[in-house]
């Protein structure tokens, strides 16, 4: 079980950005982080994340991962 | 209904990858009023991934190299269905573009004496195949996609280019004319929609790999062209055809550039045999990929498959040495160790033939116009659209791609169509307006999935379509699977159009582009179902089990896709040379 914890803001609804934690069960197959959130994100249509290219070319998807930029 | 804001430009491209910045790019410096639409910024592109090349005959690696070859290898490469005078202005243009691609800055690697480094190649060769190997595809490292887009997004900022990044197109606008006349667009930021208008519409929004389950293609690779001209009730052509590249990484489905083999890698069975020897004994590895994903589909049905379960091969890179494979293929390198969990330096790198390239889609003409058929079947233009890049069918690549030939599609008739379009500007474009009426047309799709109270989630109904897709329209096809597929495909139609958006906000809301997207990527794969089915021969990257050889005589042309009657015809390919005799069709061997 992984416990991700993710950084939330709605500009419409909240007054500030809060950490929202999921567990998410990763049945022992080796994932990118990204495959990780592309699941969260069907049971959580309202997550949205920049993503591309999947490979580590574009950019599109850089974020801070417990306290490194990856 | 209330009307939507309107923004007014010359011409709006949509679509920010190579071929749309590179249409851009002409028509900023033209000076004209000039927009370019794209739902991810520009240099997310997927242009970017591009790896190995792009192949054009400068000369670098065999002074004695000429356009001419590189021509002859490109339509024997696509089967003989792709346009001979569209593949005769692309080679022949070709040094051109790319020397301002280098004048612009694009890194290439050099030669000892500065030339720009030119690798070898699936499909090329020297004196029209009888000379053996060419080495004509220009590169940086393993990276040229990623370099080439990235000058082209420079040049495009020097010139003052207008971007509208983040904003996604929903549908064409038509006027009474049946002219298009711009895109109704969502700004994903504020959820705003307005209707961006235009003199001149250019589609260059690339590909739609994501059709299939198995893909190199990225997330955004939807495509939105061929949804939005298919809604629009124009024709799409040679949809049939889709390029399994050869070595997409198994599992993951990241590619592997063709450079490998460029380079000296070769593939192997779980016997450790180099198995393309006997499927192509001249070209071996480097045979056409449509050659090549068929010897590797057929070992694996065959029993010589490897890893636990049989179901890929091996890619051989270790006896290059960790010295070149670090400077010539510094990306793949990474790219294997992070999703194959293999060293290319030490061990071979697991792959399979992956969904990769859309060889059809919107017909164009070598001005990028875009064409439909009228009653009689004779070509028509369609005022005010037009398409480059993997949208758009010229036709340059018929029923199978070479490699380093995108990366040339696309800035060679990028700039065509910018060039032509400028030249319809200054003359004066003069197009009706569209009514309230037609601006809600376009609207009703987005209306649709913003008013529906129930029905399925988009992620597991795009998940459906990609395992029909995989499963009766893959490397190989037969007709009564195929038509098992178009079956599913009509009971998931319903459910699709009725895709239920559970999240109605407005701000950078992605799950509301998510159901756009879905709606192209169905219309691509039924089209693409309707046409493979339909065309009842092998040719290309298109290989049926009930109809095994090529058949001239019935089909030495392309597919159209009707949108209204969900049927296909036939169109003409061009056989037309300016410089000499055209080449004759001839049995297609490596």
């Amino acid at each position: 079980m992984l416990n991700v914890s993710i950084y939330r803001y709605n500009p419409e609804v909240d007054n500030e950005p809060y950490m929202q934690d999921f567990q998410f069960d990763t049945q022992g197959k080796d994932l990118m982080v990204l495959d990780v959130l592309e699941k969260l994100k069907v049971e959580d249509p309202s997550l949205v994340f920049r993503r591309s290219c999947r490979e580590g070319v574009c950019g599109s998807d850089g974020v801070n991962i417990s306290g490194k930029n990856g | 209904m209330a009307s939507l804001r309107t923004m007014s430009f010359d011409a709006v491209i949509v679509g920010g990858g190579g071929s749309g910045m590179r249409a851009a790019l002409q028509l900023a410096q033209s000076g004209y009023k000039t927009a370019v639409i794209t739902k991810v910024f520009p240099t997310r592109s997927h242009t970017v991934s591009a790896q190995g090349g792009i192949t054009c005959a400068i000369a670098s690696d065999d002074p004695n190299d000429q356009w001419q070859w590189h021509m002859y290898d490109t339509i024997k490469g696509s089967d003989y269905i792709g346009d001979q005078e569209a593949i005769e202005y692309m080679c022949q243009t070709g040094p051109e573009a790319v020397f301002e691609l280098e004048h612009m800055g694009l890194p290439f690697s050099r030669t000892e004496e500065g030339r720009i480094y030119q690798r070898p190649f699936g499909g090329q060769s020297k004196d029209y195949g009888a000379g053996g190997q060419a080495a004509r595809t220009c590169a940086a490292a393993d990276r040229t996609g990623h370099a080439l887009l990235h000058t082209l997004y420079q040049g495009n900022l020097k010139n003052k280019t207008v971007f509208l990044n983040e904003w996604f197109a929903v549908d064409i606008v038509k006027n009474s004319d049946n002219a298009v006349v711009g895109v109704v667009a969502i700004n994903i930021e504020t959820g705003e929609c307005v209707y961006v208008k235009s003199k001149a519409t250019v589609f260059a929004t690339g590909g739609a790999g994501r059709i299939y389950a198995s893909t190199t293609n990225a997330h955004i690779c939807t495509g939105d062209g061929v949804g939005m001209a298919i809604r629009a009730g124009f024709p799409v052509q040679d949809i049939e055809m889709w390029q399994f590249h050869p070595t997409g990484i198994h599992g993951a489905g990241t590619l592997v550039t063709e450079g490998c083999r460029g380079e000296g890698g070769y593939l192997i069975n779980k016997d450790g045999e180099r198995f393309m020897e006997r499927y192509a004994p001249n070209a071996k590895d480097l045979a056409g990929r449509d050659v090549v994903a068929r010897s590797m589909v057929l070992e694996i049905l065959e029993g010589r498959g490897c890893g636990p379960d049989g179901d890929h091969v091996f890619l051989k890179l270790d006896h290059l040495g960790e010295e070149a494979l670090n400077a010539k293929l510094p990306g793949i390198l990474e790219l294997s160790r992070t999703f194959a969990h293999a060293d290319p330096v030490k061990e071979p790198i697991p792959v399979v033939p992956t969904c990769h390239y859309m060889m059809g889609g919107i017909p164009t003409n070598v001005d990028g116009q875009a064409l439909t058929i009228d009653r009689e079947g004779n070509d028509q233009v369609i005022e005010g659209f037009y398409a480059c890049g993997e949208a758009a069918c010229v036709s340059v690549h018929g029923a199978n791609r070479l490699g380093g030939n995108s990366l040339l599609d696309l800035v060679v008739f990028g700039r065509a169509s910018g060039i032509f379009i400028e030249n319809e500007l200054s003359k004066g474009i003069d197009l009706k307006d569209a009514t309230q009426e037609d601006i809600d047309r376009a609207m009703a799709g987005l209306n649709r999935i913003n008013a529906s109270t129930k029905g399925e989630n988009a992620a597991v109904l795009r998940a459906e379509l990609q395992t029909i897709m995989q499963n009766f329209f893959g490397v190989f096809r037969r007709g009564d699977y195929m038509q098992q597929g178009v079956q599913k495909l009509d009971e998931l139609r319903p459910r699709i159009e009725n895709v239920y958006l559970d999240d109605k906000s407005n701000s950078f809301n992605t799950a509301r582009i998510e159901a756009l997207e879905l709606q192209n990527l169905f219309e691509t794969a039924y089209a693409t179902a309707i046409a493979a089915e339909g065309r009842t021969e092998s040719r290309g990257a298109h290989a049926r089990e009930d109809f095994q050889e090529r058949d001239d005589e019935n089909w030495l042309c392309h597919s159209i896709y009707f949108p209204g009657s969900k049927e296909i015809g036939k169109r003409p390919v061009n056989f037309t040379l300016k410089t000499r005799e055209p080449f004759e069709p001839k049995i297609r061997t490596y």
